[in-house]
């Protein structure tokens, strides 16, 4: 058995840092699955009215705006390909390679936010609001505000997770930056990576529901 | 052992090609099957996310497995969900129709 000295961030209760990170993982994965779940139930309502007002749904996609969502679907994309460099650049040792990706990471992320207000403040001056608000005399059929409160609860919900996402990964960025992370230990990275293309999968779900399905 | 750059800049390749493609179906008037084919399409984005960005081809299988159950659930839920409604054969319940200019509802009953 070897007698050196463990790495600074081994936990006493792991046997090795490959076991740590596992745990970790895993643990991350749990939460990404937990996280699925809860859209699955918001999934599921859409589901059900759609299959309750099969035709008006079809009709309310068209007042979305199908550039907006495409842009909206491309800029999630991208900051997925940056996260996966930056994770890829602290694991060769390269962390300031790695801030930079992140940052690029969160710039497309606030860019996505920018985009989903503008979309949001066209929808509200149409006369478009969630609920018992909705005013929109071009499609007065109830089962149109069921689609748009559907619309802006999870959009609006999927948007609170990139805007946790971005704070989670700003931190990471900044811990980075000041090396704390290396090739041998990046977990926080790796972890804050699978959150974020979560986000992305979860869009990549919406984004037909809402913006393409007509 | 981990994927290489080349390999995220190609799956995020794959991923904008098969968004082109579903953008394009959209425009086609394709009914039920055009459903289908987008969230096939979906999927398929879905699982290259997981597979490469997520790592799940160089991570032990037990973290796929845990997200193969969370689907699983998923797809039962939304399906039986869908499956229930979709077979009643009447009306999804009673809707209130929608105000054109809304007065404030009263959002407590307490006096």
């Amino acid at each position: 058995m070897t007698t050196a000295v463990p790495h600074p961030r081994l936990q006493p209760h792991f046997e090795d840092l490959a076991k740590q990170a596992h745990a970790a993982r895993l643990g991350m994965w749990l939460f990404l699955a937990s996280e699925l779940l809860l859209f699955s139930a918001l999934f599921a309502l859409y589901a059900s009215y759609r299959a309750g007002h099969h035709d008006v749904f079809r009709e309310a996609v068209h007042h979305t705006s199908f550039w907006l969502g495409a842009a909206m679907t491309g800029i999630l994309i991208t900051s997925s390909l940056a996260m996966a460099l930056a994770l890829h650049a602290v694991r060769d040792g390269r962390p300031d390679r790695s801030v930079r990706w992140l940052c690029a990471c969160i710039g497309l992320g606030a860019l996505f936010l920018v985009v989903k207000a503008f979309e949001y403040t066209e929808h509200f001056r149409e006369g478009i609001f969630p609920g018992i608000y909705y005013a929109y005399p071009e499609l007065p059929h109830p089962g149109a505000v069921v689609f748009f409160t559907l619309y802006y609860l999870m959009t609006g919900l999927h948007a609170v997770h990139v805007i946790g996402g971005l704070n989670v990964l700003g931190s990471v960025a900044r811990s980075t930056g000041r090396r704390r992370y290396d090739a041998t230990y990046h977990t926080p990275v790796e972890l804050a990576g699978l959150y974020w293309h979560l986000v992305d999968m979860i869009w990549i779900f919406l984004w037909p529901a809402f913006y393409l399905l007509r | 052992m981990h994927p290489s750059p080349r390999s995220y800049v190609a799956t995020w390749a794959a991923l904008m090609l098969l968004s082109g493609i579903t953008l394009a179906l959209a425009r086609v008037p394709l009914g039920e099957p055009g459903t289908v084919l987008a969230l096939g399409l979906a999927s398929a984005k879905a699982l290259l996310i997981a597979v490469f960005f997520m790592h799940l081809i160089e991570q032990r299988s037990v973290n796929a497995l845990f997200l193969s159950i969370a689907l699983v659930l998923v797809l039962a839920f939304v399906a039986l969900s869908a499956m229930d409604v979709g077979t009643r054969g009447d009306a999804v319940g009673e809707l209130p129709a929608p105000v054109a200019a809304p007065e404030p509802a009263r959002l407590s009953k307490v006096r």
